[in-house]
C-alpha cells in the first residue's frame, strides 16, 4: 500500500521516512531512513588540476600537493564523539568474522582499474593513476566499519628527528647507535583499535588481618611480655568503576609491546569517521575479532575494579579475597588511531620503531649492549660482595667482622634484586629492548 | 456519512422481527421488553413488579443478526441455584432455591455489534526488543571466571503509516446496565452465536436497548481504534508501544444486535426489597447479591441471650445453695461460665448478617 492508495485521505509520510516491510495487510509502515549500508569506495583527485590528493596534517584537510588546493574535511564541522555500540548478539557475531575476503578487491573510480588490496588494508594508492583510494565497506554490517578516526597531528617531517633523538637515549644500547643506524622512512598508518566503555559494579569479601600488640606471660621466665599478632576478620565492600576509553589494539600485525609503549592516545579527540582522513595514508582493518578484544578489555576493567576494591582494605594482610564484577552499560567503538611505523638496520639486524601520530611519543626495539648490562650488574653486586669478603675473615679472626658481614649480605641481596630487575627489563624478548620517549 | 441506521418508534401492536412480539415496559423500573403476544401482565423479571404494560419503544426495526441460544434448561436450574443459596447463613425466608427457580424468567439481553472500517493514518513510537550480551565475572582463589548474561533491551523508534482495516462484530453496550450484567453473568462464548431466525426468542423476554447506536458509538469507536492501533503495532513488528496517534475515518459502519441468553429471578430481603439474581443461559454462572437476614440474626441473638440470662440465674441460685452444700457452688460456677459463653455467642448472629451484607454490597 502506498500513500496514494487512499485518495480520500491526504497523507504523506514524514520527511526522511521510507516504507518498510509490513507484517499485516492493510497497514503500511514507514520508518526513518537509515544510511546506505554499502558506501561507495572513495577516490581522491584534485578538482582543480586532477592530480592525486591526500590528507594534509598541517592543512587539516585533503590537499593537492601540486596546485595547493585544500578541501575542507567534512567531519571538521561535526561535533561529538564516534558512535558507541552495544554488545548486541548480532554485533558480536559480525565482529567475530573479521574483515571479509570479498572486500579485498577495489575498483578505481578514477581510471577503472581493479586493484587488489593488501589483506586487512582499508586504503591504497592506484598504481595506474596514483589516485588515493579508501575502501571502508565492511564485510559484516554497518557497525563494523570504522566509527571514528583520530587524525594525524604529528607531520611526517617531524618523525625522523624524533626517532633519531630517541635512538640516542638509553644506557644499555650501543653508543654508536644513533650515528650508525640506518633509519628508513616512516609510513603513516591508521591502526584499528577497539575502544570499550563500561561500568563495573564490584562486590568484594575477604579476610583482613589487623596487627595488634598483646601482652602474654612467658612461662619460661614468668615475665609479662608483649608481641605482635594478626587478628583476622571477614570484611566486605563494594566499588563502582566506570571507564569510557579502554583501548585494545585490533590488529596482530604490529608488535604489541612496542605499541603499548606509545600509548596513550587522547581518545576524547576521536572524530566521526570520514574517508578524507585516510586519503593518501595507509589504514589497516581489524583482524582481532571483537569478542577476543572484549575479553582483553574486560580483563583491564576487572583489574581496575579489583584495585579499587583492594584500596578499600586498610591492611596489608589479606587472604581469601573474593569479588564479583557485574558489567553494566558496556559499549564498544571501532576507531582508527594514527601511528608512524618505520624500521632501521643496525649490524644487519632490523628493528621496528613507532611514533604516536597524535602525541609524538616514540618507542621501538633497540639492540642491547650486553657489555654495559653485565657491567651494571657487576656494579650492583660488587659492594655487597666486597663487604662480605672483608667481614668474613675478620669474623673468623677475632669476631669483629659481624657488622660488615651482615651489611655486606644485605647489600648483596639488594644488588641481586636490582640485577634481576635490570635483566628482566632489558632482555624480555630475545635480547631486543623497547622503550618509549 | 452517518454510520447509524435509523431508529424509529415501535408501537406496541406492531408485528416485529417476523413474530408477534409486543413492546412493553415495567411501570416500576421502566425497563422495556419485547414479550410474546398474549403474555401481557407478566411480572418484571428484574424488579419483580407485576403487570408489564404495553408502551411505545424507540428501537431499530430490523431483527438482530445473531442469537446465542440457551443451553441451560429452566428445569436444571435447581441445583445451580441451591449451591448459590447454600453458602449464606441466616438468609432471608424468601431466599431459597425453590423460590428462585419458580421466578426464573428467560431473558435475551442485547449487545450492539459493529462491523466497521478504520481508514486513516497513524504515528507511533514503538519499542523493539533486542538482546545484548553482558557479563558477570567472579574472582575466586585468584582465578577469574566469567559468566555470560543476556539482557533484553528495548529500542524505541518512530514509525508512521496508513491503515485500512475492517473489523467485524465489535461489541458495544446496548444496555446502560451492561457492565453490571456482564459482571453478574460472566463471559459468553460469543463464537457459538447463531443467525437470528423468526420466532427464536420463543417464550423468553427480550430486553429493549436503552442505549442507542449514537450513544454507543464513542465506545465502539474506542474499541475500533484499539484494534487498529494493535494492528499497526503488529504490522511494524513491535513488541512495545509508548505512544500512538491514530487519525481515522470510519466509513460504512454497520450496526446489528446480538442477543445473549440469561435467566433472571429475584428474592425479597428483610426490608421487602427485590434482589435480582442472574443466571448465564449458556454457562450457568450465577450472579447477584446474596444477602443475609439481620432480622433472623437478631431473633437468634435474642434466643441465645435469653438462654444466657436463664443460665446466669440458675448459676447464681446454685452459688447461694452452695453456701450450704459446697459441691453445688462448683456447679454454679460452671453454669455461670457457660452462661458467659452463650451470652458472648449471642453477639455473633446479631453482628454477622450486617457484616456479610456489607461485604456483598461492596462486592
Amino acid at each position: 500500500m502506498t500513500a496514494n492508495q487512499h485518495p480520500q485521505i491526504d497523507w504523506r509520510p514524514p520527511a526522511d521516512f521510507v516504507a518498510v516491510e509490513s507484517l499485516l495487510p492493510g497497514v503500511s509502515v514507514f520508518a526513518p531512513r537509515v544510511q546506505a549500508s554499502e558506501p561507495a569506495a572513495a577516490t581522491f583527485r584534485c578538482p582543480s588540476c586532477g592530480a592525486s590528493t591526500r590528507f594534509d596534517v598541517a592543512a587539516g584537510g585533503v590537499a593537492c600537493e601540486h596546485c595547493g588546493y585544500v578541501a575542507p574535511t567534512p567531519s571538521q564541522a561535526q561535533a561529538g564523539p564516534a558512535k558507541r555500540h552495544e554488545f548486541t548478539l548480532a554485533a558480536l557475531a559480525a565482529g567475530a568474522q573479521g574483515w571479509g575476503v570479498e572486500r579485498r578487491q577495489l575498483h578505481c573510480e578514477a581510471c577503472g582499474a581493479d586493484l587488489a588490496l593488501a589483506e586487512g588494508a582499508l586504503s591504497t594508492t592506484c598504481p595506474f593513476c596514483a589516485s588515493a583510494q579508501v575502501n571502508v565497506r565492511a564485510a559484516a554490517g554497518d557497525g563494523l566499519r570504522p566509527g571514528g578516526v583520530l587524525p594525524f597531528t604529528v607531520p611526517p617531517e617531524a618523525t625522523r628527528s624524533k626517532a633519531q633523538a630517541w635512538l640516542g637515549k638509553g644506557w644499555f644500547q650501543p653508543s654508536e647507535l644513533a650515528g650508525s643506524a640506518r633509519l628508513e622512512s616512516f609510513t603513516g598508518i591508521y591502526l584499528p583499535f577497539w575502544v570499550f566503555g563500561a561500568r563495573v559494579d564490584a562486590q568484594w569479601k575477604a579476610e583482613v588481618g589487623y596487627e595488634e600488640t598483646e601482652t602474654y606471660l612467658d612461662m619460661r621466665d614468668l615475665k609479662q611480655k608483649t608481641r605482635r599478632v594478626v587478628r583476622w576478620r571477614w570484611e566486605s565492600g563494594s566499588a563502582e568503576v566506570a571507564a569510557n576509553h579502554v583501548p585494545v589494539v585490533g590488529t596482530s600485525r604490529v608488535k604489541a609491546r612496542v605499541l603499548a609503549d606509545i600509548l596513550p592516545f587522547d581518545l576524547e579527540a576521536v572524530k566521526p569517521f570520514t574517508p578524507d582522513y585516510l586519503a593518501g595514508w595507509q589504514a589497516q582493518g581489524f583482524d582481532v575479532p571483537l569478542p577476543t578484544a572484549w575479553e582483553t578489555g574486560k580483563a583491564t576493567l576487572r583489574e581496575t575494579a579489583q584495585g579499587a576494591c583492594r584500596s578499600q582494605i586498610r591492611s596489608g594482610h589479606v587472604r581469601n579475597f573474593h569479588m564479583t564484577a557485574d558489567f553494566v552499560d558496556e559499549t564498544w567503538r571501532y576507531v582508527l588511531l594514527p601511528v608512524y611505523v618505520s624500521a632501521y638496520r643496525y649490524q644487519d639486524q632490523a628493528y621496528q620503531v613507532m611514533v604516536n601520530g597524535q602525541t609524538g611519543v616514540v618507542a621501538g626495539q633497540k639492540p642491547i649492549a650486553w657489555a654495559k648490562v653485565w657491567a651494571a650488574i657487576a656494579l650492583m653486586l660488587a659492594p655487597g660482595l666486597c663487604l662480605s669478603l672483608i667481614g668474613l675473615p675478620l669474623l673468623l679472626a677475632g669476631g669483629l667482622g659481624l657488622a660488615p658481614l651482615a651489611a655486606g649480605l644485605v647489600l648483596l641481596v639488594l644488588g641481586a634484586v636490582g640485577a634481576f630487575v635490570l635483566f628482566g627489563r632489558v632482555a624480555p624478548a630475545g635480547g631486543d629492548v623497547t622503550g618509549g620517549v | 456519512m452517518n454510520p447509524f441506521a435509523e431508529t424509529q418508534p415501535i408501537v406496541p401492536e406492531e408485528r416485529l422481527w417476523g413474530a408477534d412480539l409486543l413492546s412493553v415496559a415495567c411501570p416500576g423500573c421502566q425497563r422495556g421488553f419485547l414479550i410474546p403476544a398474549g403474555a401481557l401482565g407478566r411480572t418484571c423479571p428484574i424488579c419483580g413488579r407485576d403487570g408489564l404494560e404495553p408502551r411505545q419503544a424507540l428501537m431499530r426495526p430490523e431483527p438482530p443478526e445473531c442469537v446465542l441460544p440457551f443451553r441451560q434448561q429452566a428445569a436444571d436450574l435447581g441445583g445451580t441455584l441451591a449451591r448459590f443459596v447454600e453458602g449464606v447463613w441466616l438468609r432471608p425466608v424468601d431466599f431459597t432455591a425453590e423460590a428462585l427457580v419458580r421466578r426464573a424468567t428467560p431473558v435475551y439481553w442485547p449487545m450492539w455489534l459493529v462491523d466497521g472500517r478504520v481508514l486513516g493514518s497513524w504515528e507511533a513510537e514503538f519499542g523493539f526488543d533486542y538482546q545484548v550480551e553482558s557479563a558477570r565475572d567472579s574472582l575466586t582463589h585468584g582465578q577469574w571466571r566469567s559468566e555470560k548474561v543476556l539482557e533484553t533491551r528495548i529500542r524505541w523508534e518512530p514509525r508512521a503509516g496508513q491503515v485500512d482495516r475492517t473489523y467485524a462484530n465489535v461489541a458495544a453496550p446496548a444496555l446502560t446496565e451492561q457492565a453490571l450484567w456482564l459482571k453478574r453473568l460472566g463471559p459468553y462464548p460469543e463464537a457459538a452465536a447463531q443467525a437470528f431466525a423468526s420466532g427464536m426468542p420463543g417464550a423468553a423476554l427480550v430486553c429493549i436497548p436503552d442505549v442507542l447506536p449514537e450513544e454507543a458509538w464513542p465506545l465502539a469507536r474506542a474499541e475500533l481504534d484499539a484494534r487498529a492501533t494493535a494492528d499497526c503495532q503488529t504490522a511494524a513488528g513491535a513488541q512495545h508501544v509508548r505512544q500512538i496517534a491514530l487519525h481515522a475515518a470510519y466509513p460504512g459502519a454497520h450496526w446489528t444486535q446480538l442477543l445473549l441468553p440469561a435467566y433472571v429471578t429475584y428474592y425479597t430481603d428483610d426490608a421487602g426489597g427485590v434482589q435480582p439474581v442472574w443466571i448465564n443461559g449458556v454457562t450457568g454462572a450465577v450472579g447477584g447479591r446474596r444477602l443475609a437476614s439481620p432480622r433472623r440474626g437478631a431473633r437468634l441473638a435474642g434466643v441465645l441471650g435469653a438462654i444466657a440470662v436463664a443460665l446466669v440465674l440458675i448459676g447464681l441460685v446454685a452459688l447461694l445453695v452452695g453456701a450450704l452444700f459446697p459441691p453445688l457452688a462448683l456447679l454454679g460456677g460452671l453454669v455461670l461460665l457457660v452462661a458467659l459463653g452463650v451470652g458472648v455467642g449471642a453477639l455473633v448472629p446479631a453482628i454477622w448478617p450486617r457484616h456479610w451484607n456489607q461485604r456483598e454490597g461492596s462486592g
